[in-house]
């Protein structure tokens, strides 16, 4: 029986990905927010003591996982400029192989869509 | 044609009169002093509303949130490793340090705590000088790096203790200052301790604030080396002069721990003054350039130009020395 999952685990999911995509590039964590909608998801900081806030949004395919709320991100700029930190958007697309109207279930395969860390330039508006 | 004059007259005087009334209410200053984090502060501020209560709860909520000598505090409960969800304080002052100490590449660490209360300079008097057994042991559990916070709980290895004793006190002459700026508050001076926060002038005199750099001495006693004013900015020392313990060859061990050998620092700085944009930063990169050294610190304020400082040494001929970086002011 399989089980589907919630709107939660594939946050954890995406997030498990944007993490292991951090620790490789020599990030260092300070904080992590691992419940739907507490941002930022990774609180990171770098070997010059550059702070990051990391955003990390799932989306279920074929909705474009490049895409971020930018009126939302005004805002969350605005907090990050306030606290010196620098902004990345990691937006993961999931989906399930057998069918775009299919969830994704829990241990078994799915389709994953991630381009990286975009950088989210906080002086500009 | 006179009458008006008159009038006119009478009615410059009268508001000649309600100025004056006004700039006389203003020139007067509020102080307040009393114990806080076992040693004293003073809040001197230009308002006539008496904040005491109001001070006293909110070094209440930041003694609950990070204050070891309290047992039932948030920090003592994580440290033993109780499951606890920590507040704003200690999550803004956990982030500052994890910057701090990824700046001063560790000279700053909040896990030092344990190898500090081993050799008994800390919070828990009971313990007293060690040996190397006891302080190799603890040093497995020193590292900032390795703790992080996870949904508002702490991440740690459970024999990892943390302190942020270092820090806290200027932390708590911000949360004063802040506050006094959220009522428009802008001239006042909060110290605690020897950390100091000024913005504005005193008003009452009409100058710029005034705070006294202390002379290092080992007699105990207290004299002021020069005097400097401040605006707007946080301010504070770190001593080895005042807390130091001596062993039975008469060595004089500071209360500052390398936190890469866990052993007290055998510095030549006698005392550091750091000036910072706020007191939490002042206060932490105090602590930090007291284990530096003079040459690292000379080096990291190269590319540090927000940070002001002021050192007093021994030089090699046993005699005081100081060294202004930064532009610290002379006066």
């Amino acid at each position: 029986m399989s089980k589907a999952l919630t709107n939660q685990e594939l946050h954890n999911l995406a997030m498990n990905h944007v993490g292991k995509d951090l620790e490789q590039r020599g990030f260092e964590f300070v904080a992590i927010n691992s419940k739907l909608k507490k941002h930022p998801q990774f609180v990171c900081i770098d070997k010059n003591s550059q702070y990051f806030f990391v955003i990390v949004k799932a989306v279920v395919l074929p909705e474009n996982p490049n895409n971020y709320d930018v009126v939302w991100m005004e805002t969350f700029k605005k907090h990050a400029f306030d606290k010196d930190a620098k902004v990345l958007f990691a937006g993961v697309g999931l989906g399930n192989p057998k069918g775009e109207d299919l969830p994704i279930y829990l241990n078994e395969d799915y389709l994953i869509e991630y381009n990286g860390l975009q950088v989210v330039e906080t002086n500009l508006n | 044609m006179k009458q008006f004059t008159f009038v006119l007259l009478l009615l410059v005087l009268l508001s000649c009169k309600e100025e004056s009334k006004q700039i006389e209410a203003l020139s007067e200053n509020t102080k307040i002093s009393g114990p806080v984090f076992g040693t004293s502060f003073s809040v001197i501020y230009n308002s006539e509303i008496n904040y005491k209560k109001e001070f006293d709860s909110l070094f209440t909520v930041v003694n609950k949130s990070m204050s070891t000598y309290i047992p039932d505090s948030d920090i003592s409960k994580l440290n033993r490793n109780e499951t606890v969800e920590m507040d704003e304080h200690f999550i803004k002052v956990f982030l500052a340090s994890k910057k701090i100490y990824k700046a001063t590449d560790g000279a700053f660490d909040p896990t030092i705590g344990d190898v500090v209360n081993a050799w008994s300079f800390g919070a828990d008097t009971n313990k007293f000088l060690t040996d190397s057994t006891t302080i190799n042991n603890l040093m497995h559990f020193v590292g900032f790096d390795r703790v992080v916070m996870i949904d508002n709980n702490v991440s740690k290895q459970p024999q990892t203790y943390i302190e942020f004793n270092a820090i806290a006190k200027g932390y708590g002459v911000d949360v004063i200052a802040d506050f006094l700026e959220r009522n428009n508050i802008t001239n006042y001076l909060v110290e605690i301790g020897g950390e100091i926060r000024a913005s504005g002038m005193n008003m009452e005199k009409e100058t710029p604030w005034k705070v006294g750099l202390d002379e290092p001495r080992f007699d105990g006693e207290q004299s002021v080396l020069k005097g400097i004013s401040l605006t707007n900015v946080g301010m504070a020392t770190s001593g080895t002069y005042r807390k130091f313990k001596t062993d039975d060859y008469g060595n004089r061990y500071a209360h500052i721990i390398n936190t890469k050998t866990g052993y007290p620092t055998k510095t030549n700085i006698l005392s550091v003054s750091v000036i910072a944009e706020d007191c939490m930063t002042a206060d932490a990169y105090a602590t930090a350039f007291q284990a530096m050294g003079i040459e690292k610190v000379t080096e990291f304020l190269k590319s540090h130009p927000e940070l002001k400082v002021f050192l007093v040494f021994e030089n090699d001929n046993k005699e005081f020395q100081t060294l202004s970086l930064n532009y610290f002011p002379e006066q």
